[in-house]
């Protein structure tokens, strides 16, 4: 599916005191197939933004268009479109609520109208998806740990079988080894079932390994909409608005810097280290060519 | 949905209201409450009606944001006029088979309307400028002298501002959940009552389950903290009394004795007025 923002912008409590603009003429389109990463500082209306992907905020100003229509036409089937585009909150362990986690991952489906059976079948593939087997299927959600309560949380969306799946910052608050699980996971979903992803987070190394788009976003409005290694070159004006780009993209830019022959717009470790190997293989070179020159002179 | 609970709601600001003495305020309300009781002839609503314009005024509150106060009990009031005017005995001015309205039902009617909308703007008008802390401060300090009777005056006030404190905290917490759960399809919105009272389920379980989390990490934070009850507490900004204070006592005086001097001397003979 393809979604299109267009010219989209919403206000808090338009009208009061309290008036806040959370997001300010953002346009956008996420195809079908598509990895993308938003980063902004807290605040940047980033959670408020994914919220309209789903049709559960309605703009204040703009549209949304999904596969051409106007999901803010009357009659448009927002129940369905939230089947579509699943969106996994911050935090998404604390909306669990059912006795067992086969029931709890069940919601969705069976929202959408499946039978009990299906609905089962659906939950069991999202459970062997995120990693949990079959013995977790009549466990409480409440006694599992904070990870698996987070990857039950995201088998509770997967079973509705999105054609989008956009999740704020699923890693927060998690150890490094919770954290590549599910990014991980993500990867492979994308690859393998052709999802398409949106995937909100702080970090910049998680955003560079993974994804092939980056949208940045400050003060409610898109900064920059481009690749990773595009993104990452603007390091100061990253900094200027509480971002950062990935620490490898520093150590390569220094690395130029001072006169190695190295790409600064590198973004992720292993791209990093093939380069950094190259050159070491042309140092080693170059010293072997000394050495044997020194050799036989003497 | 949940965003229209505007109890203990504040309305930040700088006028005189605002910067009162809490418990100036308390005894204002409740002064105002005890004489709209005592006193309920129309020449002292009057009095009431102009203090309130006054304090309204005065507090530099719109009066859309005060008067959405009244929406909520709106259905309260509905129904205490309806009955009033079905219900009380008298002479009769409309009668239509076994139902009929009297004069005295018409009086009782307005009368009520009146009141409790009075009670709800003066004591909107307390919450509105006052911030939750300071109104359980005031309680505190104004109920001091209920320790010497072992009341646990500093419990209660503490729990107060606790629960107070968490009235927004959980209702964005329900709001997130519900919308957390509206993304996986759910429906609070259509349906009859026991669909409607059945697809809360998946709202209530996990507010509960998040407001113990929230409790127990309070409870330990305050531990944590070396809080160890009202014993010995200081407090970081002491409530003391200046001089806007005594004149607002002074004031508040003023008006209870004219809601009284109203009540008595003047009789207001109105048609469908109490």
């Amino acid at each position: 599916m393809e979604l299109q923002i267009d010219h989209l912008g919403y206000t808090y409590h338009p009208g009061t005191t309290f008036e806040r603009k959370a997001l300010d003429d953002i346009c956008l389109t996420i195809g079908s197939g598509e990895f993308i990463g938003m980063i902004g500082h807290t605040g940047s209306g980033k959670s408020t933004l994914v919220q309209h992907m789903n049709g559960l905020i309605k703009a204040t100003e703009g549209r949304i268009f999904v596969d051409g229509t106007n999901i803010y036409e009357d009659g448009y089937p927002i129940r369905e479109l939230r089947c579509r585009v699943g969106l996994v909150f911050q935090y998404p362990e604390y909306q669990l609520f059912d006795t067992t986690v086969l029931s709890d991952v069940c919601f969705g489906p069976k929202n959408k109208g499946l039978s009990g059976e299906e609905a089962k079948e659906k939950a069991r593939e999202a459970m062997r998806a995120v990693g949990l087997d079959e013995s977790y299927e009549m466990r409480s959600p409440f006694e599992l740990s904070g990870g698996q309560k987070r990857r039950a949380a995201i088998a509770g969306i997967l079973a509705m079988d999105p054609e989008l799946l956009v999740l704020d910052e699923p890693t927060a608050g998690m150890d490094p080894e919770g954290r590549d699980e599910i990014l991980h996971l993500l990867k492979k979903l994308h690859e393998e079932r052709g999802i398409s992803i949106v995937l909100v987070s702080h970090s910049m190394e998680d955003v560079a390994n993974y994804v092939s788009r980056i949208v940045v976003l400050d003060q409610g409005k898109v900064l920059w909409d481009d690749i990773p290694s595009r993104v990452f070159v603007h390091v100061e004006e990253l900094e200027k608005v509480g971002l950062a780009a990935p620490q490898v993209s520093y150590v390569m830019a220094k690395l130029a810097q001072t006169g190695w022959d190295v790409d600064p717009s590198v973004t992720t470790i292993d791209a990093a280290a093939e380069q950094i190997c190259k050159v070491w293989v042309t140092v080693q070179d170059n010293l072997k060519q000394v050495a044997d020159g020194v050799w036989k002179r003497n | 949905m949940l965003k229209e609970i505007t109890i203990g709601q504040y309305y930040p600001g700088t006028s005189i209201l605002h910067r009162l003495d809490p418990r100036v305020k308390l005894l204002g309300t409740l002064v105002f409450i005890i004489c709209l009781f005592a006193f309920g002839t129309t020449a002292a609503y009057i009095v009431a009606g102009v203090a309130l314009a006054c304090m309204i005024t005065i507090s530099q509150v719109p009066l859309s944001f005060i008067l959405r106060g009244l929406r909520m009990v709106l259905i309260l009031m509905l129904v205490t006029a309806l009955f009033n005017l079905f219900l009380t005995p008298g002479t009769a001015i409309v009668q239509i088979w076994k139902i009929r309205i009297t004069v005295e039902g018409v009086k009782m009617a307005v009368h009520m309307v009146f009141r409790l909308s009075f009670l709800v703007l003066g004591s909107s008008i307390m919450t509105l400028t006052t911030t939750p802390n300071q109104l359980t401060d005031g309680l505190e300090k104004g109920l001091g002298w209920m320790k010497k009777i072992h009341v646990p005056v500093h419990e209660i006030a503490m729990m107060m501002s606790i629960a107070l404190r968490f009235i927004p905290i959980l209702t964005d917490e329900a709001n997130r959940i519900m919308s957390a759960q509206e993304a996986r399809g759910a429906d609070f919105h259509s349906g009859g009552i026991v669909k409607r009272a059945k697809a809360l389920i998946p709202l209530l379980v996990p507010l509960f389950v998040s407001a113990f989390r929230r409790a127990n990490d309070l409870a330990l934070a305050m531990e944590a903290r070396g809080y160890h009850g009202g014993v010995g507490r200081t407090r970081m900004k002491p409530l003391v009394y200046r001089r806007r204070d005594f004149a607002a006592y002074l004031v508040i005086a003023c008006f209870a004795v004219l809601m009284f001097l109203a009540w008595r001397f003047i009789h207001l003979e109105l048609p469908f007025l109490p």
